[in-house]
């Protein structure tokens, strides 16, 4: 009897906390990402303090307003969308063979429009572009226009792709889910105004390109992570797809 | 009281209460015949006083007409309506998909009289007529020499036979056709392509007669060619017959599967509709829907999400939750009155309340909603631009398409068709009424329309279908839920190429 007490006593439920801690990690609801920003993977073991720090560069996750509007409309978007940790750290971007990011909302704000875009790729650790970085707008042609607009924030984030799917929490090969990252980003009013483009939805279907001047050399395209940490930079590049031209 | 007589007095007794019933309900019957006609003659008399006393009166068969009028508006039926032969006979064509006139419409434009919609399936598609083609002249009449008639539909404004010679600017050259009026059927599948390898499109414009058989050949045609996923379109889908959107909606469930109830007046047990014929119970679907779906279409949508078929994308469709009949009162007039109200699978109702705000929504949620699923119209000139301006681009996309059309340009692969045309377009300078747009506005634009102009032209009605889903955000949504990242019309990102010449404004200023 003592071992059955022992089991429904108070070591168990701190085990099932820290169990449950360890689940929520992996699937965050919206509403508490929204008020808790997403922090990059950090290691607390001694062995690791011992280190000199890393030069890995701190996400730019400081607009909480704007994570909350990202996060609001995504799952507004996507019925039943789970809103997932970002574990990349928030200046790398992946190569992947995703699609341009497109943009699918914009809203007029005070300061600038708001522009809501998406992709959906294989895997939920290849967002395409860097958060706080630079992008430049291109028409749904392809056309790169001489408007650029900042990234705010970024949302993995898992969608049914299935009806009536219920997404398991933690588990990567469902196939009743499918993984894409939400991007937020704003255009300054100066570049809107000497644009002609209306300013509610006038956006809707423009690709987002990585700015020129901030793509690696092709050899330095690479799909592991760590080539990607060292340049820091994106890697999507627009001579991958330009072989494709005409002569 | 022997048992004799006991029997006796039981049947007199049973005779007499048999009695008494029959009698009660032969007066109750008697007295509701006799209200009944007690009503009628109320009417009736209340017609006749007025046609004879009132000081503005009308005719007694107008007076009829409008007291059927006012008896079914008082009724709150939004769907309720008193149909003339006229009415009926429309009313009943399209339902059973029946093509009304050449199936042609016009717009005048500054002077000109050019075609703006030719209909699928209709004698002017059938002679060739195009979107775009200028009418130069209608049975020898030149359309400059004062031909007045009314444009829009061609019921009125065209002979029931035209010879029409038509300028069409993409060939540069005329074409003479012929065009006759005739009966026609409007087919209810009016796209169906592959987007993708296994990825096939169908659009179902209308619930008609013949709607589910139409819609089974075309998805069994695009199964033969490798489809092994659908998208089905009921964007702007009004609706129709009620049991051809179950026929149309059970081609995807198993067979025996709830589609749909009716629930009628009198708290009747609700009717079950299900599914007969079963055809692709377990393909991959997507169903595309936005405020103009409705009716049988939304049977079909409710259908297909409530068995967990199917993610709808789009936004909130229209929310018709009931069902009409047409009752014939006279070889004359007619009577369309709600009947029944359907129930989806998981027994909701679908029917918008009347009033607004939220109280008043109804129809269904999509699952991927989007803030707008209007169809792009990859055709479409630039809003917000001078007529000078849309005729300045219209021209440059016409001698660029006859240009490529000249030099047998590959239509194929799509981005290398676009980033030629853009680098023709991008080499010259601007025409001076495109002053007043951007240089990378106005070279988009006409790089569009050359490209789905070519298509049009070349026939490429799938490379075209693909090429839209640059301006349709719900074809994008909804190839993401089939194949997550796939791009069927990927384009090519680049910087406009410079000029090749300066630009006259340049040249004039220096010195």
């Amino acid at each position: 009897m003592t071992g059955v007490r022992s089991l429904s006593g108070a070591p168990v439920v701190a085990l099932a906390a820290v169990a449950l801690a360890t689940a929520l990690l992996s699937v965050v609801p919206a509403r508490a990402l929204a008020a808790q920003p997403a922090r990059p993977r950090t290691d607390r073991s001694p062995s690791v303090r011992a280190q000199p720090p890393r030069p890995a560069p701190a996400p730019r996750d400081d607009d909480p307003l704007a994570r909350s509007s990202l996060d609001g409309w995504l799952v507004t978007r996507y019925r039943d969308a789970q809103l997932l940790e970002d574990t990349v750290p928030g200046t790398r971007a992946m190569p992947s063979a995703a699609p341009f990011p497109r943009v699918e909302s914009s809203r007029a704000a005070g300061t600038g429009d708001t522009l809501f875009a998406v992709h959906f790729n294989a895997g939920r650790d290849e967002p395409v572009l860097r958060a706080g970085g630079l992008v430049r707008l291109s028409e749904p042609s392809g056309a790169i226009s001489s408007r650029s607009a900042r990234v705010l924030v970024r949302r993995p984030f898992r969608a049914p792709a299935v009806p009536g799917a219920a997404l398991r929490p933690g588990t990567r090969t469902d196939k009743a889910g499918r993984y894409g990252w939400g991007y937020l980003l704003v255009v300054s009013r100066a570049v809107v105004r000497t644009s002609s483009k209306p300013l509610d939805g006038a956006w809707r279907g423009w690709l987002l390109v990585e700015q020129p001047d901030t793509i690696p050399r092709r050899a330095d395209t690479s799909r592991s992570a760590g080539a990607a940490g060292a340049t820091g930079a994106p890697l999507r590049t627009d001579s991958v797809r330009a072989d494709t031209l005409p002569p | 009281m022997n048992a004799r007589q006991f029997t006796a007095a039981m049947g007199a007794i049973a005779l007499a209460g048999a009695t008494f019933a029959a009698g009660s309900w032969f007066g109750a019957a008697r007295a509701r015949s006799s209200g009944d006609w007690d009503d009628g003659r109320l009417l009736s008399t209340a017609i006749e006083s007025v046609r004879a006393n009132a000081l503005d009166s009308l005719p007694s068969e107008e007076l009829v007409r409008r007291a059927v009028t006012g008896m079914l508006r008082e009724l709150h039926d939004p769907y309720a309506a008193m149909l003339r032969p006229d009415s009926y006979k429309s009313y009943r064509g399209t339902l059973h998909g029946a093509g009304l006139g050449l199936g042609l419409s016009l717009r005048r434009q500054a002077g000109d009289v050019t075609v703006a919609r030719v209909a699928i399936g209709s004698p002017a598609a059938g002679s060739g007529i195009r979107n775009g083609d200028r009418v130069l002249s209608v049975n020898g009449v030149p359309i400059a020499d004062g031909w007045g008639r009314p444009v829009g539909d061609t019921a009125s404004a065209l002979p029931d036979t035209a010879r029409v010679i038509l300028w069409r600017a993409s060939l540069n050259d005329t074409i003479s056709v012929g065009v006759r009026r005739g009966d026609w059927h409007m087919p209810a599948v009016t796209d169906a392509a592959l987007l993708g390898d296994t990825i096939g499109y169908v659009r179902l414009s209308s619930i008609t007669s013949r709607s589910s058989e139409e819609l089974e050949d075309a998805v069994a045609l695009l199964h033969r060619r490798g489809a092994r996923a659908l998208m089905l379109d009921l964007r702007g889908n009004g609706g129709g017959l009620f049991d051809e959107g179950v026929r149309a909606a059970g081609l995807f469930l198993p067979r025996g599967a709830l589609i749909a109830s009716l629930a009628g007046r009198g708290g009747v047990r609700p009717e079950e509709h299900r599914s007969k014929s079963s055809r692709w119970p377990t393909m991959p679907l997507t169903v595309l829907v936005d405020g103009g779906t409705a009716s049988a279409a939304e049977v079909i949508a409710a259908a297909l999400r409530d068995h967990n078929r199917a993610l709808l994308v789009g936004t909130p469709t229209y929310g018709k939750g009931v069902v009409q009949r047409v009752v014939k009162l006279t070889p004359e007039i007619s009577l369309r009155l709600t009947t029944a109200r359907w129930l989806t699978p998981n027994g909701n109702m679908l029917e918008r309340r009347q009033g607004k705000g939220a109280a008043a929504r109804g129809g269904l949620l999509p699952d991927v909603r989007l803030d707008d699923a209007t169809r792009g119209d990859p055709f479409g000139l630039p809003q917000g631009i001078s007529g000078a301006a849309t005729m300045a681009l219209s021209h440059l996309a016409d001698s660029l398409t006859a240009r490529a059309l000249r030099e047998n340009w590959t239509t194929s692969p799509l981005s290398t068709l676009e980033a030629h045309f853009r680098e023709v377009a991008a080499a010259e300078p601007a025409p001076q009424a495109l002053s007043r747009m951007s240089r990378a506005d106005w070279v988009n634009a006409v790089t569009r329309l050359a490209t789905v102009r070519l298509l049009e032209v070349e026939q490429a009605i799938e490379p075209l279908l693909r090429y839209s889903t640059r301006t349709d955000a719900a074809l994008r949504a909804g190839l993401d839920v089939l194949a997550p990242g796939l791009d069927v019309a990927p384009a090519i990102p680049l910087a406009l190429p410079p000029l090749s010449r300066p630009e006259p404004r340049a040249r004039t200023s220096q010195p």
